[in-house]
């Protein structure tokens, strides 16, 4: 099972030091980047291609706060949300200003800072409930943000 | 040179050869440079008269064909049409060229050079390419090292190489942007320098803007002779405000859509990789256009900070390259984290793009998607790979395509097709497909990076108007286009 965390010796919580997280790649990275096996024989540059790619996708994840929550939710066993009424409301008011021809960025991102520490308390509460509700709105601003 | 005779059934013992020497090649739009190590340090290695720059031309005298000529009819800025051209030939007399073939020139003389000058051959080398050539350029590009005889240790993208030059010549720390304008292409890359890391942030660019478009532009505005007199005057109100009656101010105009353009990608770039202004510690130039000073008073107006220039503009590239390849073959501190430059992805229904790698991805790179038949009883699939930011295959390049067949004759989206994309740290793609509905698994590995030579093209053209693709002609019907435009920046 790919498990992040693991891949990049790294503590399995949602809170995650962007710093912290870096080393951690770098490390892993000097470990298991091809680039250090220029030398060696065609398996280990297999093995290196391999390693340095799970490195990657690793580090993906984990910087990635939404990915990041996903991944900590699937392994809890805990299903995402596919939509959320009392969002809805949110949702409905940002579209008529939209029509109105409002600028919704700053707003939205006001709003984004709110939820990703909505979605940090989430986790540290254990709160799984909570964090899935936040993370479906956290996906959805982020898709109107781009 | 001497050959080393083997009895039949034989082989030489591979210790008893004489071990060569490793270089970086820049090999540039209008200049080629080689670099060493020696000792600590990587170092230029001069051509005739102790220049450090090769002209990047191909020209046709009594003796034959000739590298670094820079005469009216020699072929030049060939490398704007690597991995472009698809059966297309340059003239030079009775010669017909493909621009690898003009490249393996260069790079054999370069080779030949270094041989000479260092009394060593040549073993291997690391050859920088633009951080924005696609896949079939970097094809290119290795295919005309391998008709060269030279070896690639490695593909190196020319920001990355110069951000490595740069820091580890000045230990710098922090957030660098490698502003990167050459003769035919122009490149902007944001690397993380840390503890002797070189991580890419984001990079972008165009590969059809440079210097050479800027001479164009000249020669279209101004009552010149040909490109070789726009280009010298360029150089000439680079560093004096008048020449000939012609003032920089008049320079200047022709030349700032085209520097625009390069602060408009930058702007994008540092937008995308959510890095503020104030973050960037340098900038690094690199290429000949960075010593026009419109360009430089435009970075420094961008950035709000005084470029950095303690490395000679044209040589930090290949000094980086010397670098690599140096700690390729003998070890290195130095660890480079890249990315891919453009997105890769498949044709799915409609002539949709669904990217499957997107630009940017830290290499290097796995990704997979499923996809199913959309008719009962389809037997077979086509993989379309193709690479672009486009949402329309007919606006992306096509990389390679190939038909999975035999599959379960199963109603409409009951076959599940799994296909991988591998991404090395080259840059270079590995395709795999597999088939398991049935438990009966197919599976088929393309490798672009291998099989486009001019003769796979065609029978992957041939193959595609077999299943009445009409859009495949449209395509190639525009390339055509392109590719004459593209053709205009050659002298014939």
């Amino acid at each position: 099972m790919f498990n992040p965390f693991e891949i990049l010796h790294l503590k399995q919580t949602y809170s995650l030091d962007q710093d912290v997280l870096e080393a951690h790649y770098f490390e892993a990275q000097r470990k298991t980047h091809p680039d250090q096996f220029s030398r060696g024989n065609e398996q280990e540059k297999a093995e290196a291609m391999e390693k340095s790619t799970a490195v990657n996708q690793a580090y993906l994840i984990l910087r990635d706060p939404l990915l990041r929550a996903e991944y900590l939710l699937k392994m809890a066993g805990i299903d995402l949300l596919s939509n959320d009424s009392a969002f809805l409301e949110h949702v409905m008011e940002w579209n008529e200003r939209l029509a109105r021809g409002e600028d919704l960025h700053p707003d939205l991102k006001v709003k984004e800072k709110e939820l990703l520490t909505g979605l940090e308390n989430a986790f540290f509460l254990h709160d799984h409930e909570m964090a899935r509700r936040v993370l479906y709105q956290l996906t959805y601003l982020q898709k109107l943000l781009k | 040179m001497l050959l080393q005779l083997v009895e039949p059934g034989q082989t030489p013992d591979p210790h008893s050869t004489p071990k060569g020497v490793v270089v970086g090649i820049d090999l540039g739009t209008t200049h080629s440079v080689v670099a060493i190590m020696q000792g600590e340090k990587p170092q230029i290695i001069p051509f005739k008269k102790g220049r450090s720059l090769l002209p990047s031309t191909l020209s046709l005298t009594k003796e034959g064909l000739k590298v670094g000529d820079i005469s009216k009819t020699a072929l030049s800025s060939t490398k704007r049409l690597m991995g472009r051209e698809k059966g297309l030939s340059l003239s030079l007399g009775s010669h017909k060229l493909s621009a690898v073939q003009v490249a393996s020139h260069i790079l054999e003389h370069v080779k030949l050079h270094v041989e000479d000058a260092l009394a060593c051959p040549l073993e291997a080398a690391v050859i920088t390419v633009p951080a924005y050539f696609d896949e079939a350029a970097r094809i290119a590009t290795k295919q005309a090292a391998a008709l060269a005889g030279i070896k690639t240790l490695r593909l190196i993208n020319e920001p990355t190489a110069a951000a490595l030059a740069y820091g580890l010549e000045t230990g710098a720390e922090g957030i660098y942007a490698i502003y990167d304008f050459g003769g035919g292409t122009f490149d902007i890359s944001l690397l993380k320098l840390k503890g002797n890391v070189f991580q890419v942030l984001g990079t972008g660019g165009d590969l059809n803007l440079g210097g050479d478009d800027i001479d164009h532009a000249l020669l279209a505005h101004h009552q010149l002779s040909d490109l070789t007199e726009a280009r010298f005057l360029k150089e000439q109100l680079s560093q004096k405000s008048d020449y000939e009656g012609i003032t920089r101010e008049d320079l200047e105009a022709v030349a700032a859509p085209f520097v625009k353009r390069t602060l408009q990608i930058t702007q994008d770039v540092i937008r995308e990789a959510k890095i503020s202004l104030q973050e960037i510690q340098g900038v690094v130039l690199v290429g000949g256009m960075t010593r026009m000073p419109l360009v430089k008073q435009e970075v420094t107006n961008l950035f709000g900070q005084q470029p950095l220039c303690a490395i000679d503009p044209d040589q930090t590239v290949a000094l980086g390259a010397a670098l690599v390849a140096h700690g390729l073959t003998h070890g290195s501190e130095a660890l480079l984290l890249d990315l891919t430059p453009l997105s890769l992805g498949l044709e799915t229904m409609g002539g949709l793009v669904e990217k499957i790698i997107p630009r940017n991805t830290p290499l290097p790179a796995l990704a997979s998607q499923e996809f199913t038949t959309h008719e009962d009883g389809q037997g077979g699939m086509i993989i379309h790979v193709v690479q672009g930011e486009r949402e329309f295959v007919s606006d992306c390049l096509s990389l390679a395509q190939f038909e999975l067949k035999g599959l379960p004759p199963l109603n409409a989206g009951a076959v599940r097709v799994r296909i991988d994309f591998s991404v090395d740290v080259e840059g270079l793609l590995t395709v795999s497909a597999f088939e398991k509905t049935t438990g009966l698994s197919q599976h088929i590995e393309v490798r672009p990076s291998q099989g486009l030579d001019e003769q796979t093209i065609s029978e992957i053209i041939l193959e595609s108007q077999k299943y009445g693709k009409k859009d495949i002609q449209k395509r190639l019907d525009a390339e055509e286009i392109q590719k004459n435009d593209r053709n205009s920046f050659v002298k014939s």
